[in-house]
């Protein structure tokens, strides 16, 4: 049996495609923590300390290889002015989208991070999580791609058609993202997280076609992504990514959260060693499995993606929904730890 | 006289091609031998059922269906006369999109139910007692549930109770993403089905109004 890895260790050597002691596993909690700490969710995710002390007591319980600073997406919304929608039992939503007219866009401007509350307060949970880590934990960051944020700013209809049917706006408002994302990811990396998740939902064969994304999303993350000072991840957030696999792999990232929509091992095959994948399982389904069921998805994504490195487990949205019950989860990992190991 | 079915075949690559220009010429042609009605029973609608079959093959994305149902539904405003616009026989229906703000599916599902002759109330987003409330009032008996989140999803148990509770029962069929990642879901919320898309919808219509569904 290989030596014992820190989880930074066994993380690096999965993305350079190399074989630690085990496949490292990335529990991507947002909101479990407030049930640790008996929260109300909106409390919880109103203070870093709260967030950074469950995020702690979480990997105590599960030992798995990651720290999610993440409080909620929508945030970046508030920053421009947008509203957020807080529920008792799921992520917090952007509200009504605050970009109503094309002229919105004409006078958009970046806003300035400093004066974003949400935004602050995962910065400082990351410098929490960062002394707490004493470097043996990998931090990972959450930034929306400049591609994908306008779902939240204009609504998803709309922005289609402004994509379809104004492309110079589009443009315009593209430079603004950018210029946000971009800041934004490198606040956390100075912080202290160790990479990056961009995600891009948007760009994903899901929703639009490989042509479309070739001159809009990929244009936007082959700008973008070099801009960041930290390694970055590419994450469609359950959406497909079979066909535009080199493309993403052209932006620079060095891993891909996959769907369970896809192959993971097609995936992987896919990306020919230029990105490792992180996935598949699926956190939606994840809500009824039985120890069987849990240990049978573990053990099939192991088989498909695991030999030779490259591979991380993980659910395929990048966020374990918060009806995902705690025995569950322990499954998960209690299969990950018996399949997922390297001799 | 022009065949449907090679008017189909064209429609849909056009549609696809987002050639708007094109589909209009199609439409011209077709009227000349059908009604509107026909046209959107014979043609807009099988094309727009086969691209929906792509989206669920994966070989189509959600961006074609939006824009493809869009133009259809605006194509066919414009050619169905003031005077004429009683669309198909149907059930009342209505669509609604549950406690979300982003949720493109259920925009989608209505453009295209539309451009295929069925007129369906547009409730956009409503939460559960509004949307209870609404479906009474106006007599709906299918209605249409979209949801993007796991969250919204399980709140159709609560949409299905105040239902109960108004004293009304409409066929309730869900749809949208966290359906489509656990497809027993709709069942433990109590929906009587789910679609997987606009081109269930059609389906499913056509089956309740006891068309070729």
């Amino acid at each position: 049996m290989k030596e014992e890895m820190t989880s930074l260790e066994r993380t690096l050597a999965a993305l350079s495609f190399k074989e630690g002691d085990r496949a490292p596993v990335f529990l991507l909690f947002t909101m479990h923590g407030a049930k640790l700490l008996h929260m109300p969710l909106r409390q919880y995710l109103s203070r870093s300390e709260n967030v950074a002390r469950g995020q702690l007591r979480l990997r105590e319980l599960f030992g798995h290889d990651c720290l999610y600073p993440l409080g909620y997406a929508a945030a970046e919304v508030e920053a421009f002015g947008g509203e957020v929608t807080f529920f008792r039992d799921g992520p917090p939503n952007a509200g009504r989208p605050f970009i109503r007219s094309s002229e919105d866009i004409d006078r958009l401007e970046k806003p300035d991070i400093s004066k974003a509350k949400a935004m602050q307060e995962m910065l400082r949970t990351i410098s929490l999580l960062k002394e707490e880590a004493e470097g043996e934990v990998p931090i990972v960051g959450v930034a929306m791609s400049p591609f994908s944020l306008p779902v939240m700013q204009l609504g998803f209809p709309s922005y289609l058609d402004l994509i379809y049917e104004d492309r110079q706006r589009f443009w315009s408002l593209m430079r603004v993202n950018q210029e946000f994302c971009v800041e934004w990811a490198n606040l956390q990396l100075e912080a202290g997280a160790t990479a990056i998740g961009y995600f891009d939902p948007v760009s994903s064969t899901t929703i639009i076609p490989r042509s479309l994304y070739l001159e809009t999303g990929h244009l936007v993350a082959k700008e973008t992504i070099p801009k960041i000072k930290g390694p970055c991840v590419t994450h469609l957030a359950s959406g497909r990514c079979m066909g535009i696999v080199q493309d993403i792999a052209d932006t620079g990232s060095v891993a891909i959260g996959v769907s369970s929509l896809d192959d993971l091992g097609e995936v992987k095959r896919e990306g020919r060693g230029r990105m490792a994948v992180i996935g598949n399982l699926n956190g939606i389904e994840m809500v009824r499995w039985t120890r069987k069921r849990a240990e049978e998805r573990v053990k099939e994504a192991v088989a498909k993606a695991a030999q030779g490195g490259g591979f991380i487990l993980s659910d395929n949205h990048g966020e374990i929904p918060f009806q995902v019950p705690w025995g569950i989860m322990g499954w998960v990992v209690d299969a990950a730890l018996k399949h997922g190991r390297y001799h | 006289m022009v065949e449907a079915g090679s008017l189909v075949d064209r429609m849909e690559i056009r549609l696809l091609s987002l050639d708007k220009e094109g589909v209009e010429q199609l439409v011209g042609e077709a009227l000349v031998s059908m009604s509107p009605l026909e046209l959107a029973e014979r043609v807009i609608s099988p094309a727009l059922r086969r691209i929906g079959e792509g989206w669920q093959q994966g070989k189509v994305a959600l961006s074609q269906v939006y824009v493809a149902g869009k133009m259809c539904d605006r194509l066919l405003d414009d050619v169905l006369p003031r005077a004429q616009q009683v669309r198909k026989a149907q059930p009342r229906m209505a669509i609604s999109n549950l406690e979300d703000y982003h949720n493109l599916g259920q925009r989608i599902v209505w453009s295209v139910l539309r451009a295929s002759g069925y007129e369906v109330k547009n409730y956009e987003r409503q939460e559960v007692r509004s949307l209870a409330s609404k479906a009474k009032e106006d007599g709906i008996e299918v209605l249409f549930v979209s949801t993007l989140m796991l969250r919204s999803a399980l709140r159709v148990k609560d949409l299905r109770k105040e239902l109960t509770s108004n004293g009304t029962s409409p066929h309730l069929v869900v749809g949208g993403a966290p359906f489509l990642f656990d497809r027993s879901l709709y069942l433990k919320v109590k929906a009587d089905e789910m679609g997987r898309d606009a081109t269930d919808a059609i389906r499913i219509v056509e089956r309740i109004s006891g068309g070729p569904g």
